[in-house]
């Protein structure tokens, strides 16, 4: 009689990384039905697409690598990186937009750094970022919310939209969003600005400001999950927070309030569902706090003082270069121990 | 209520335990027979007791504890030793040790059992001697000796102790069971602890699933001073540290003991088996086991003999094996799988757990990490397990260690909680495993490298003291020999002392070759030197070159030893001679290739290097000379069987051969030095620089000079050879006592270089400190300086005085030669005169130089210490001039009739050298008050008030100088005048 011989633990616990993915995925749906919603079928073409086109790339990507793309295809990574990145595209965004967003992602941010667990960048981010400087037009029409227009784009229109290009230029019903208006108020008081708006602000701020608690409420689940820990969402929106009360409460007129910069934009998307994003950020629990406070930080100092409305992007990417550094100092102190290790010297 | 700790991470996984517990604790059927491994706890294995054949009875001790750390082991049953021999044994990697096999009789009779009467009046040491004897381990898992742990208290203040009822592996029931049926044992076992260990509280700390056992427990501690502790339930809570961390907010210290924060934690099993072992004497031949699983239909927990093959143990539970998907030995989460079912069951045998294909399906494959830190939040040693798994895999143990993997308790805490299904655990026991065995062999090579070490050390004293026997017996010999060669002229040859000898100078030899080689090696290195070590490599060069001297000056007393007497001995051998020529044969050549070397390396060399490699080239014609000469006096031996009366006179001629190589190398080393001051002259005139232009010319005088009297010697030398070949015998015993002055003589030559090399360095470190303008350390240069300068002088007298009493002997020898040996000697002085008098007008001209910089500089302390210097250096100066004034003075009244013009000659240019000197020293002070007057002007220019004054002492000084100057050159001009 014989048996196998398997090192312990024996036992194990039924979570998978499939099932991760496949959770993250899941909470991602009252976000993406709120924008739905709110600015039609945009985001949800953008996400089909993204997903078919980037599994396509992943498949044909781990073949090339000489590897079986089955299992890979099964751990619904590649699928989350889609998933996101269609929602972070602007609704209408030109098909081609997304497929070269999805390979940007998929072959170059993930593949040719060796696959899942070895991309130093967050994929999805370093494809929006290349997206946003290479068509800064099309990345920055944002549609208008539904409320706003007389009769909401139907899904022909979008299709028509999405696939016909630049025949159909969708100005009729793309606007600026609340994030990139504020930016361009030029010198009007930001309560000016508002007025002056002539697509009646309140609905578009109200828009965004549900789209957001909707992200908010999937990304609080995954808490409850225990996909991830607290740490870095609730460092990034407090560190948001704080510098923006700190900034508003100084010159209220000049600077938007913290209900701006948590409630519109990517801010949420991006806390709850990018920034924690496990393979490309800080390990220990400390070293995640650090990461969200710098990604906190460059997004309120992009926002404000840079040239880009929205920050979620640079700033995830920017602390992706800074984690293994920070993993570095950040060591948690060991039962046992005094004290935490810092750095990676011998201190013998 | 308690306040309770708790630890960071852990896990809930299902328990599984109500499948075991459904049914009483019984005892399982007696096995047909046991095998008993030796080594069933940690430390050394125990020593059988019993051979093969031999009855025992059940708790007999068959094998005893090996040492401190060690756990008697006793018969489990009632039988015959049938083997005592390898068997496999349960352990993770499947290994076989050794095992005692006892086939049973099937009566189970028992041995004598020796209880502690009356435990609570017994001595600590009786209890601890009836733990100990009773084989009592660990029966957690780690299975240390109770009996040592128990003694903490000796080294330790305990102040808790802690009773692990927690059991928090899922499946296992064994302590849950335990409590239940043996809690009075229990509550007695841990009052027997509380009276050895001695602490203030005793805790039973117990997980909350097990809610009969609590209240049994409760019941029993009623009245005693034992606190059942119920803590919540997560794995790993039963780990030592963890449990230690919930009930008292206490950790273990890293690497420490829980003994060193005041703590001994024991086992439910091992308190219960001290209690049996106290009250009735009952060593440890049984446990208790949960039989779990689904793959078993009788699922329950049986008190096992130690011993039992678990084949046996899976019949009695129903196991049925199609079912099962592994056989594990311990719980889910940290036992081992088990390869086949002759294992035995030993004291750490908590469970068998044999699940299903359901319950423990086959393990996923490893999927990429995705640092999603799940494993970070679980791991109750808050290590970050990602990151060791990826030093691990990588294989960078030094960072794995640096992110404390030794701390992780290998609970598999991370591993259940991986989405990526990757056996973390094993990643960490491979790291583990692969850094010991670096420690471990990392450990044998320093111990290897310790005993090659000594092992040289000990062949080299060897060496020595043979070395040190040997000589003393050489000199015996040598101390015989001569006085044989003296009082008896009859043929009688010495091979025993001649074969010491020979042996010595082939040892000599081998060292001699060994120096060389050191030396070439750091001539080599010299060349490739830069500017900054050089002087360091310089002293290194110097001592290879002292040791190769020695070595030949060794060489060369023991190797005429052997030719001396030989020479006195007509009838000695010539195969002896021959070799010992044929030996200094090769001597000369290496030292002829030696002596072209140094030569090439003279043409090769910057004016800088060249008075060192003149030095150095001396050296090696000495040597070559030297070599030369005893080849002559080994080789006339040779002669002597032809012509013995001709042999002494033959050394002789040797010797003045090589009086006269050395001669001529003499005349052509001045000639050379000539033309170089010429040359040097030249080259001054074209810079236009007066003192120089004065200074250069001085130098062709005296180069000029020596050539003349290098000359004269080389004549006279010449003169004498020839009338040395017409001389009488008598000249042997001459000619072998100037062989030993010579080697004096040439020691004292080299000491004299190495004092001057001395010199140049220390002038060399005091220019660089003066470059620094660091007083102290000038100061502590001028004081090496002198030293050196004082021990040149020293060697320089010693060469003197060993040149007198070498040209003494001869004059005595032969009244023709010691005319010229005085003349000779009288030269050798006067160059030596001339050698010291030109030094010191070097010094003079360095300290010049340094004034007028300290001038420049402006730094009124440097002036004045420049200023003294340079008036101590003239000083000398003026001591050497006079010197050699004294000296050509007395060559010139030597007693010689066609010497007397050169004398006069002598003191014509002695005092032309003098005026010139004067000249030159006026010529130098009238530079510096020039300079100093400057100087003054542009303080005056300046106007600073200090600088002025300052400047006006110089030039006070520097006026006052100038007229001594002039005065002296006055009084030499009227002089020569006269």
């Amino acid at each position: 009689m014989a048996f196998i011989r398997v090192s312990s633990p024996h036992l194990h616990r039924p979570l998978s990384t499939s099932k991760v993915m496949q959770t993250v995925i899941l909470a991602t749906l009252p976000g993406l039905a709120a924008l739905t919603w709110l600015f039609g079928w945009g985001s949800i073409i953008n996400v089909l697409i993204a997903s078919v086109s980037g599994l396509l790339f992943e498949a044909l990507i781990l073949k090339m690598r000489g590897r079986n793309p089955l299992p890979a295809l099964k751990d619904n990574s590649a699928l989350l990186t889609c998933v996101l990145l269609g929602i972070a595209l602007p609704p209408l965004a030109p098909w081609w937009l997304v497929v070269t967003g999805t390979f940007v992602a998929i072959v170059i941010a993930k593949q040719l750094y060796g696959g899942l667990g070895n991309n130093p960048f967050n994929p999805a981010m370093v494809a929006y970022a290349l997206l946003l400087i290479s068509f800064p037009v099309e990345m920055t029409q944002w549609v208008t919310p539904a409320a706003l227009l007389d009769s909401s784009v139907s899904l022909t229109q979008s299709l028509s939209a999405v696939f016909g290009g630049a025949v159909n230029a969708p100005d009729a019903f793309t606007m600026a969003t609340p994030l990139d208006g504020f930016k361009h108020k030029g010198a009007l008081m930001a309560d000016e600005y508002w007025v002056q708006n002539g697509f009646q602000p309140e609905k578009v701020w109200e828009a965004w400001a549900t789209a957001s608690i909707a992200f908010m409420l999937g990304g609080l689940y995954l808490l409850w999950k225990r996909i991830f820990t607290w740490h870095t969402p609730v460092a990034m929106l407090g560190t948001l927070f704080v510098l923006s009360l700190l900034f508003y409460g100084t010159d209220a007129s000049n600077y938007a309030s913290p209900m701006v910069h948590l409630l519109s934009g990517a801010t949420m998307f991006g806390a709850f569902f990018i920034a924690t994003d496990p393979v490309t950020a800080a390990t220990s629990n400390k070293g995640k706090i650090w990461f969200g406070i710098g990604i906190g930080v460059l997004v309120y100092v992009i926002r404000t003082w840079g040239n880009y409305p929205d920050a979620v992007a640079f700033s995830v990417l920017l602390m992706n270069f800074a984690a293994p550094f920070i993993d570095y100092y950040t060591q948690p102190r060991s039962f046992g121990h005094n004290k935490a290790r810092k750095g990676i010297k011998n201190e013998k | 209520m308690r306040t309770l700790w708790d630890f960071h991470g852990g896990i809930h996984p299902d328990e599984n335990k109500q499948q075991s517990v459904q049914q009483p604790l019984v005892q399982a059927p007696l096995p047909s027979k046991v095998i008993l491994p030796l080594q069933q706890h940690i430390g050394a294995p125990a020593e059988p007791l019993v051979t093969v054949g031999d009855q025992v009875k059940t708790g007999q001790l068959i094998a005893k504890a090996d040492g401190f750390i060690s756990a008697n082991i006793h018969a489990s049953i009632s039988g015959t030793v049938t083997a005592i021999g390898e068997h496999p044994i349960p352990h993770a990697s499947g290994m076989n040790d050794l095992c005692i096999t006892i086939e049973s009789d099937g009566k189970d009779e028992w041995a004598m059992l020796e209880p502690v009467s009356d435990w609570q009046n017994a001595e600590v040491d009786t209890l601890l001697n009836a733990i100990s004897k009773a084989g009592i381990v660990g029966m957690g898992g780690a299975g240390f000796p109770t009996a040592v742990k128990a003694r903490t208290r000796e080294r330790h203040a305990i102040d808790t102790l802690v009773i692990n009822a927690a059991e928090c592996e899922p499946y296992i029931t064994a302590d849950d069971m335990a409590m239940r049926t043996y809690p009075q044992q229990l509550v007695l076992g841990a009052q027997i602890l509380c009276k050895l260990v001695d602490p203030s509280s005793c805790l039973i700390g117990i997980e909350d699933n097990k809610p009969e056992a609590i209240k049994v427990l409760q019941e029993a501690t009623k009245g005693t001073h034992i606190d059942v502790v119920v803590i919540p339930t997560k794995y790993p809570s039963g780990g030592e540290k963890q449990l230690i961390k919930i009930l008292t907010g206490r950790e273990v210290p890293s690497g420490g003991l829980p003994a060193d924060i005041g703590v001994v934690c024991q086992n439910v099993g091992t308190a219960i088996a001290i209690a049996k072992a106290v009250t009735l004497g009952e060593p440890l031949v049984s446990r208790i086991t949960t039989l779990t699983g689904n793959a078993m239909t009788r699922r329950q927990n049986v008190e096992v003999r130690l011993g039992t093959p678990i084949r046996e143990l899976l019949d009695y539970a129903g196991f049925n094996a199609s079912l099962a998907s592994r056989l594990i030995m311990g719980g889910p989460m940290m036992g081992f799988t088990l390869t086949g079912d002759q294992l035995p069951v030993v004291k750490t045998t908590n469970c068998l757990l044999a699940p299903t294909h359901q319950e423990f399906p086959d393990p996923e494959p490893e999927n990429p990490c995705i640092r999603c830190g799940m494993c970070e939040q679980a791991c109750p040693a808050e290590l970050l397990p990602q990151q060791l798994h990826w030093f691990a895999k990588a294989e960078e143990f030094e960072k794995a260690q640096l992110f404390n993997l030794f701390d992780c308790i290998e609970c598999g805490a991370c591993a259940y909680v991986c989405p990526s299904s990757i056996p973390l655990v094993q990643y960490y026991r491979f790291a583990k495993t692969e850094i010991r065995k670096e420690q471990e062999e990392a450990k044998k090579a320093e111990r290897a490298k310790i005993r090659f070490e000594q092992r040289q050390a000990r062949l080299e004293r060897e060496e020595a003291e043979k070395i040190a026997a040997r000589n003393a017996r050489m000199a015996a010999a040598a101390a015989k020999s001569p006085a044989s060669s003296t009082t008896a002229a009859t043929p009688s040859p010495a091979p025993a002392a001649n074969g010491l000898d020979e042996a010595a100078a082939k040892k000599l030899k081998i060292q001699r070759a060994a120096a060389s080689v050191a030396l070439k090696k750091a001539e080599k290195a010299l060349a490739e030197a830069t500017d900054d070590n050089r002087s360091k490599l310089e002293a290194d060069l110097k001592a290879a070159q002292d040791k190769v001297a020695s070595i030949d000056a060794q060489l060369g007393g023991g190797s005429p030893a052997s030719p001396a007497p030989a020479a006195a001995q007509a009838t000695n051998p010539n195969g002896l001679d021959e070799a010992a020529l044929k030996k200094l044969k090769i001597q000369r050549a290496a030292a002829s290739v030696a002596l072209k070397k140094a030569e090439k390396a003279l043409e090769e060399a910057s004016d800088e290097d060249k008075s060192k490699l003149e030095a150095d080239l001396k050296v090696a014609q000495d040597k070559v000379a030297d070599i030369e000469k005893q080849l002559g006096i080994a080789s006339a031996p040779s002669a002597t069987t032809a012509a013995p009366p001709q042999a002494a006179p033959a050394a002789a001629n040797e010797a003045q051969e090589k009086a006269l190589k050395q001669a001529k190398i003499a005349v052509a080393a001045s000639k050379a030095a000539i033309k170089k001051a010429e040359k040097a002259l030249v080259h001054a005139q074209r810079d236009n620089d007066p003192d120089e232009v004065a200074a250069k010319e001085a130098a062709i005088v005296t180069a000029k000079a020596n050539a003349v009297k290098a000359e004269e010697k080389l004549k006279a030398l010449e003169e004498s050879a020839k009338s040395a070949s017409a001389a009488s015998p008598t000249q042997a015993a001459p000619a072998a006592d100037s062989a030993d002055q010579e080697k004096a003589l040439k020691q004292a030559k080299i000491a004299a270089a190495a004092s001057k090399a001395a010199i140049k360095k220390a002038e060399k470190e005091l220019t660089a400190a003066q470059d620094s303008g660091d007083a102290g350390q000038i100061a502590a240069c001028e004081a090496k300086l002198t030293t050196a300068k004082e021990k040149a002088q020293q060697a320089a007298d010693n060469l003197t005085a060993l040149q007198n009493a070498a040209s003494q002997p001869k004059a005595e020898a032969t009244a023709a030669s010691s005319g010229d040996d005085a003349v000779a000697d009288q030269e050798k002085a006067l160059k030596q005169a001339k050698i010291a008098a030109a030094a010191s007008k070097a010094a003079i001209k360095k300290a010049e130089k340094e004034l007028t910089a300290a001038q420049d500089s402006g730094d009124a302390e440097q002036i004045a210490a420049c200023e003294a210097k340079l008036s101590t250096v003239k000083e000398k100066a003026q001591q050497a001039a006079d010197k050699l004034a004294a000296l050509q003075n007395s060559s010139a009244e030597a007693p010689k009739a066609e010497s007397q013009p050169a004398a006069a000659d002598n003191a014509a240019e002695a005092q032309e050298k003098a005026l010139k000197q004067a000249k030159i020293i006026a010529a130098a002070t009238k530079t510096a008050l020039k300079k100093a007057e400057k100087a003054l002007a542009e303080a005056e220019a300046s106007g600073d008030a200090q600088a002025i004054s300052d400047q006006q002492v110089v030039v006070e000084r520097c006026k006052n100088k100038f007229a001594d100057a002039e005065q002296k050159l006055a009084q030499l001009t009227g002089t020569e005048v006269c």
